[in-house]
C-alpha cells in the first residue's frame, strides 16, 4: 500500500500566558491509501490537534508532514487552502452545517469546489435523507445533521476524510449509523478515512488504531478483523 | 443599585467591539458637527443681527426719491400717525479712480453729521472721526479688498473733476450688512461700496443744500408698514418717489434673511439625517449584542441582578457613544464652523467678525445626542427585560422558520452562487436589521445624489448665465435714460465694438390687489443677440410684444396668472400703468420680469425710444481699449464685463464647493459607517460558518464573497429605493435655497446618480476590504472551538 500521509516528529506548542504548553511532543506515523485509521486517546491528549494539523487547519510547531510525499510543513495559507480544497473532507463533532442553506445546498457548497464531485442526489440517497434535501439544518435532528455533514464532506470526493469525534454528540444507535456511512465511503470509493475519538469501541471498526497519550504516540495496533459498526457492542 | 460588575463588563465589551463603536461615534459626530456649526452660525447671525438691529435702531421703512425733499419736510412726515421717527440723508454715487482704467468702480456717498446723534440706522466706525470736509469712512469689505489704510486717499469723479477723499476708517450699519449695487445680482466688494461723508461735502458736490433724497422711518409699536404706506406715498409722490419699501424688502435685510432661511433648512435636514443613521447603527449593534450576551444576562439575573441594573449597563453604550460623538462633533465644529462662517463673512458685513460656538446650541446638541443614543439603546436593549435566566443560560432554541423564498427555482440556480443563496437567506432571516441598513444606504445615497446635483446645478446656472443668457462681453450702465439711436451710435463708433444693443432696467413696484413686489423690469429687444431669456428647460423665449412676461415665482407672489393684469408704479411713468401678463416663465437665474424694449420705452418716454443700458459684443483683442473709452464717456456710470462676472462667479463657487466637498465626505462617512458596522455584525454572526467554509477549502476571496454579496445586494436595493427620497430631498433643498433671483432646480442626472453610486460603492468596497482582512486572520481551530 502507498503512503498517503506521513508525519515525522510532529510537535505542537501553545503559549498559555508566559508558559509554553507542549501539546504534541514528537509524533511520527504514516497513513496508507484506503486505510480506515482511528486515532484514540482521552480528552486533552492532543488527538484533535493532530487531526487539525493533518487537515491543514492548524500549523505545526515542529516536525514534518508529507501528503503523497509532497511536503506540507512549510506550506503557506494559500497552499494549505488548496490542499484542503482538493484533498480533504472534514466531519466535525458539532456538524458545522451552514444554517442558511438547505441540506442539498450544504452538500453543494463542497461539491462545487471539486472537479470530480459525487452528485448531491446520490449522496442524499446514500445517507438516507433523500426526502430531506430541502430541509434546513434547524429542522433536522442531530443524527440527520451529522449524516448531511458526512455527505458534504465526501461530496468533494476527497482523498482523505478526517472526522473529529463524529459520533460525540449522538446517541449510540445514530452514532453507529454515522460510522456505517464512513465505512461505506471507505469501502465503496476506496478512500482513506481518519477518525479521531475517545470511544475505544470505535477502534474495533478501524484497520489501525493510533493510541495517543499526553501528546505522544503510545502504540499503534493493527486490526486484522475489523467489525461492522452494527457488530460492535457499544 | 449595584452596577459595578455590569459596567465593567460593558466597558470591556465596548473596547472589544471598538471598531463598530468608533463608526457609530463618527456618524453621530457628523450630525453633531452640522448641528453645532450651522446652528451656532445661525444663532450668531440671527441673534447678532436682531440685537444689532435693536441696538443700532434699524429702520422699519425706507424711501428713495428722485428729486429730494427739504430736510425740514421730514418733520411733516413725522406727523403721520404711526411714524415714531424719520430721518433723511443726501446720497450720490460717483465713479472712483481705482483699479484699472477699464473698470468702473462706484462709491455711493451718504451724508453724515457725526456731531448729530442719529436716531435711526445708527452706525459705528473704526478709525478716526470725520473732521475735514473730504473725510470718509468706507464699507469694510471694500476697504479690505483694496488693502486701504487710514489716511489713504481715494479719488472720485465728481462733476467731471477728481475730488480726493481721505479715508479715515470703516463703518458698519444695520442697513449695510450686505453691500451691493442695485444692478448687481451678488455683492462684489471690489466694484461697489458705500461711504459716509460729511453732509457739507455732499451738499457741495450735488449743489443740493438742505435737501435729502433717501428717507428712513421708525414706526410706532404695533403699527405696520401698510398702516403708514398710503400716507407716506401721498406725501412723497410729488418728489419723484423712486421706491417706498418696508424692512423686509430692504436690500441688505432681504439678502441676509434669505440666507438665514437657507441656513435654517441646512441646520434641520442634515443633522436629522445623520442622527437618524446613527440611531439605526446603535440600535442594530445593541440588538446583536443582547443576542450575543444572552447567557451573561441570564447569569446576572440568576445572581439576583434587577432588570434596571442590567439595563444601566447597556445604557453605558449609549452614553459612551453620545458623549464621544458629541465631543468629537464639538471639536470638529470649531474649524468647520469657522470655515463656513468665513464664507458668510466674505459675503456679508456681519456684526461679529469671528465664529463663536453658541453654548445653547452645544447644550442642545448634547441633549439631542444623548436622547438619540439612549433611545436607540433602549429600543435595542429592551428585550433584556423579557429574558428569563433559565432560558438565557440554555442554548437558544433553533430558528425553525424555513425560507419562504424558493431559491431552488431554475432562475435562482442560474443566477445565484452558493454565496448569493447564503446572503439572501441571511437577509431574509434578519429582515428588520437589513431594512434599517438599507435605510442608512438610502440616506447616504440620497444625500450624495442631491449634494452633487446641487453643486452641478449651481455651477451650471452660473456657467449658463454667462454663456447662453448674458452673451454680451460688456454691459455699460448709463446715467438716466438716453436717446437710443444717439447712445448706440456713439458706442458703435468705438473701435472693436462688433455689436451693440440697447436695454432698459427699470425698478418698479408691481401691485395686484393688496399684494406688492418691488422688482426690476428688463426691457429687451425681441431679437436680442446679446441677452437671451432662457427657461429652466433650456428653451429660449422672446419678451412679449405687448404686456409683460413674469417668472412663475413672482406671479405666485402676486397671485396672478396668464392674462391677469398687474399695476405698475415707477417715478419714470407719468401715471400708474396697467399691463397684462402675457407669458409666464421659469428661469434659473434672472430678474423674472421682461418686456419688449420698445413697449417699455414708450411707457417711459412717449416720443423717441430710450435706453439706460448698452450691451456690447466686442473684439476680444480690443476689450481693454473699449472699456477705457467707455469709462471716459460722461453718460456711462457703470461697466460690467463678462470676465469680471465669471471671476466673481468662480470665487463664489469655490467657497460654496468647499462646503459641498465637506458634505460629500460626510455623506460618504455616514454610508461607510453604516455598511462597515453591519458588515462587522454580520461577520461576527457568521464567523463559525465562514470558518467552516474555509476548512472545506474555500479561499479567503470566496468566503468573503458571501459577506460582500449581502452588502452589494443591500446596496443595490438601497440605491433603487433611494431614488424616491433623492427626489423628495432635492425638492426640499431646491425650495429652501431658491430665491427671487435664483431658482435652483437640481437635476437628478446620470452624473449625480453615478457620483452617489460611486460613493456608496466605495463605502461597500472599503467595508468589504476590512471584512476580508478579518476573514483572512481567522484562526480556524479557535473559531471552531468557540461555542455560541
Amino acid at each position: 500500500m502507498e503512503k498517503i500521509l506521513e508525519i515525522k516528529d510532529l510537535r505542537k506548542n501553545y503559549m498559555l500566558g508566559e508558559v509554553e504548553l507542549q501539546v504534541i511532543r514528537g509524533i511520527s506515523f504514516e497513513i496508507f491509501e484506503g486505510e480506515f485509521a482511528v486515532i484514540l486517546g482521552p480528552s486533552g491528549s492532543g488527538k484533535s490537534t493532530i487531526l487539525n494539523i493533518l487537515g491543514g487547519i492548524d500549523q505545526m510547531s515542529g516536525g514534518q508532514m508529507f501528503f503523497r510525499e509532497k511536503p506540507l510543513h512549510d506550506a503557506n495559507d494559500a497552499k494549505l487552502t488548496d490542499y484542503r480544497r482538493n484533498n480533504i473532507g472534514f466531519v466535525f463533532q458539532f456538524y458545522n452545517l451552514i444554517p442558511n442553506l438547505t441540506a442539498k445546498e450544504n452538500i453543494e457548497t463542497a461539491s462545487e469546489l471539486s472537479v470530480n464531485p459525487i452528485p448531491s442526489g446520490e449522496l442524499l440517497e446514500q445517507v438516507g435523507l433523500a426526502g430531506h434535501a430541502d430541509y434546513f439544518p434547524s429542522k433536522m435532528s442531530g443524527g440527520q445533521q451529522q449524516r448531511i455533514a458526512i455527505a458534504r464532506a465526501i461530496a468533494k470526493n476527497p482523498d482523505l476524510l478526517l472526522c473529529d469525534e463524529p459520533t460525540g454528540a449522538l446517541d449510540v444507535k445514530t452514532g453507529a449509523q454515522v460510522l456505517e456511512l464512513l465505512l461505506d465511503f471507505n469501502e465503496k470509493y476506496k478512500k482513506t478515512v481518519i477518525v479521531v475519538t475517545h470511544n475505544t469501541a470505535i477502534a474495533k471498526i478501524g484497520s489501525r488504531t493510533f493510541y495517543i497519550k499526553d501528546g505522544l504516540l503510545d502504540k499503534v495496533e493493527a486490526n486484522l478483523n475489523p467489525l461492522r459498526p452494527s457488530e460492535v457492542i457499544w | 443599585m449595584k452596577t459595578r460588575s455590569i459596567l465593567k463588563k460593558s466597558i470591556r465589551s465596548i473596547v472589544r467591539n471598538r471598531g463598530s463603536y468608533i463608526a457609530c461615534v463618527i456618524v453621530l459626530s457628523l450630525g453633531i458637527l452640522m448641528f453645532i456649526s450651522v446652528g451656532s452660525i445661525l444663532a450668531q447671525v440671527q441673534n447678532g443681527i436682531q440685537s444689532y438691529y435693536e441696538e443700532y435702531r434699524f429702520g422699519d421703512a425706507f424711501a428713495t426719491l428722485q428729486q429730494g425733499i427739504p430736510d425740514n419736510y421730514i418733520d411733516k412726515l413725522k406727523e403721520i400717525e404711526g411714524i415714531r421717527e424719520a430721518e433723511g440723508t443726501l446720497t450720490a454715487t460717483y465713479k472712483a479712480n481705482l483699479g484699472s482704467s477699464q473698470e468702473i468702480i462706484k462709491i455711493k456717498l451718504i451724508s453724515a453729521e457725526p456731531e448729530v446723534e442719529k436716531k435711526i440706522n445708527q452706525y459705528r466706525y473704526t478709525g478716526e472721526p470725520l473732521k475735514q470736509k473730504n473725510d470718509i469712512w468706507l464699507g469694510k469689505a471694500f476697504y479690505g479688498a483694496y488693502g486701504f489704510e487710514n489716511g489713504d486717499t481715494v479719488g472720485l469723479q465728481v462733476n467731471g473733476r477728481e475730488a480726493l477723499f481721505t479715508i479715515k476708517g470703516t463703518f458698519e450699519s444695520p442697513e449695510f450688512i450686505t453691500i451691493m449695487s442695485d444692478e448687481a445680482a451678488f455683492p462684489d466688494e471690489k466694484a461697489y461700496t458705500v461711504a459716509l461723508a460729511q453732509n457739507e461735502a455732499l451738499e457741495g458736490f450735488t449743489s443740493q443744500y438742505g435737501i435729502v433724497n433717501e428717507l428712513v422711518f421708525l414706526l410706532e409699536e404695533d403699527v405696520s408698514f401698510s398702516d403708514v404706506e398710503k400716507a407716506l406715498r401721498e406725501k412723497l409722490s410729488k418728489y419723484g418717489l423712486n421706491s417706498l419699501i418696508e424692512r423686509k424688502d430692504q436690500q441688505s435685510h432681504f439678502y441676509i434673511t434669505d440666507e438665514i432661511a437657507q441656513m435654517e433648512a441646512l441646520a434641520t435636514i442634515l443633522p436629522a439625517i445623520f442622527m437618524f443613521v446613527s440611531f439605526i447603527m446603535l440600535y442594530i449593534m445593541l440588538k446583536r449584542l443582547i443576542e450575543q450576551e444572552r447567557g451573561e444576562i441570564g447569569a446576572f439575573k440568576a445572581l439576583g441582578y434587577k432588570n434596571q441594573e442590567i439595563i444601566v449597563g447597556y445604557m453605558l453604550y449609549g452614553v459612551a457613544v453620545s458623549v464621544l460623538g458629541f465631543l468629537l462633533g464639538l471639536l470638529l465644529s470649531v474649524p468647520f464652523g469657522a470655515q463656513l462662517y468665513e464664507v458668510y463673512q466674505n459675503m456679508y458685513s456681519l456684526p461679529y467678525p469671528y465664529f463663536t460656538l453658541s453654548w445653547d446650541i452645544c447644550a442642545g446638541a448634547f441633549i439631542l445626542s444623548l436622547a438619540v443614543s439612549i433611545l436607540s439603546v433602549f429600543a435595542g436593549a429592551r428585550s433584556v427585560l423579557s429574558i428569563r435566566p433559565v432560558d438565557a443560560m440554555r442554548a437558544r432554541a433553533p430558528d425553525i422558520k424555513g425560507s419562504k423564498l424558493n431559491l431552488d427555482h431554475f432562475f435562482f440556480r442560474m443566477v445565484l452562487t452558493k454565496s448569493g443563496v447564503m446572503a439572501i437567506r441571511n437577509i431574509e432571516r434578519n429582515k428588520k436589521r437589513c431594512l434599517l441598513v438599507i435605510f442608512s444606504i438610502i440616506a447616504a445615497f440620497a444625500l450624495t445624489n442631491v449634494i452633487y446635483a446641487f453643486s452641478r446645478c449651481a455651477n451650471d446656472i452660473l456657467t449658463t448665465q454667462t454663456q447662453t443668457v448674458q452673451i454680451y462681453d460688456i454691459k455699460a450702465g448709463l446715467s438716466g435714460f438716453r436717446d437710443s439711436d444717439n447712445a448706440l451710435g456713439e458706442i458703435r463708433r468705438i473701435d472693436g465694438v462688433l455689436d451693440a444693443e440697447g436695454m432698459i432696467i427699470l425698478p418698479v413696484q408691481m401691485n395686484q390687489m393688496n399684494l406688492k413686489e418691488d422688482i426690476a423690469i428688463y426691457g429687451l429687444d425681441r431679437n436680442s443677440d446679446l441677452y437671451k431669456i432662457m427657461g429652466i428647460d433650456g428653451a429660449y423665449y422672446q419678451p412679449p410684444e405687448n404686456g409683460i412676461m413674469l417668472s412663475k415665482r413672482i406671479a405666485k407672489k402676486l397671485q396672478v396668472g396668464l392674462n391677469d393684469a398687474v399695476e405698475i408704479n415707477s417715478p419714470y411713468f407719468r401715471e400708474e400703468i396697467k399691463l397684462y401678463v402675457t407669458s409666464l416663465i421659469e428661469e434659473a437665474m434672472g430678474p423674472g420680469c421682461y418686456m419688449n424694449i420698445e413697449t417699455l420705452s414708450s411707457l417711459i418716454n412717449g416720443k423717441e425710444p430710450v435706453l439706460n443700458q448698452i450691451l456690447i459684443k466686442a473684439d476680444a483683442a480690443e476689450m481693454g481699449l473699449i472699456q477705457e473709452e467707455l469709462a471716459g464717456f460722461p453718460m456711462v456710470t457703470d461697466i460690467a464685463n463678462k470676465e469680471r462676472i465669471i471671476e466673481g462667479n468662480k470665487t463664489l463657487l469655490e467657497s460654496f464647493m468647499t462646503f459641498i466637498y465637506a458634505l460629500l465626505i460626510m455623506a460618504f462617512l455616514m454610508g461607510f459607517g453604516a455598511i462597515y458596522n453591519v458588515s462587522r455584525i454580520s461577520l461576527a454572526e457568521k464567523k463559525r460558518e465562514l470558518a467552516t467554509l474555509r476548512i472545506l477549502g474555500y479561499r479567503v476571496d470566496e468566503t468573503a464573497a458571501i459577506n460582500s454579496f449581502e452588502q452589494w445586494l443591500m446596496l443595490a436595493v438601497g440605491i433603487v429605493v433611494g431614488f424616491i427620497p433623492s427626489y423628495l430631498l432635492r425638492d426640499f433643498v431646491a425650495e429652501a435655497f431658491s430665491t427671487d433671483y435664483v431658482i435652483l432646480k437640481p437635476q437628478i442626472s446620470v452624473q449625480s446618480v453615478l457620483a452617489a453610486v460611486l460613493c456608496c460603492i466605495l463605502a461597500v468596497m472599503l467595508a468589504n476590504a476590512a471584512a476580508k482582512r478579518e476573514i483572512k486572520c481567522y484562526e480556524l481551530v479557535e473559531v471552531l472551538r468557540e461555542r455560541e
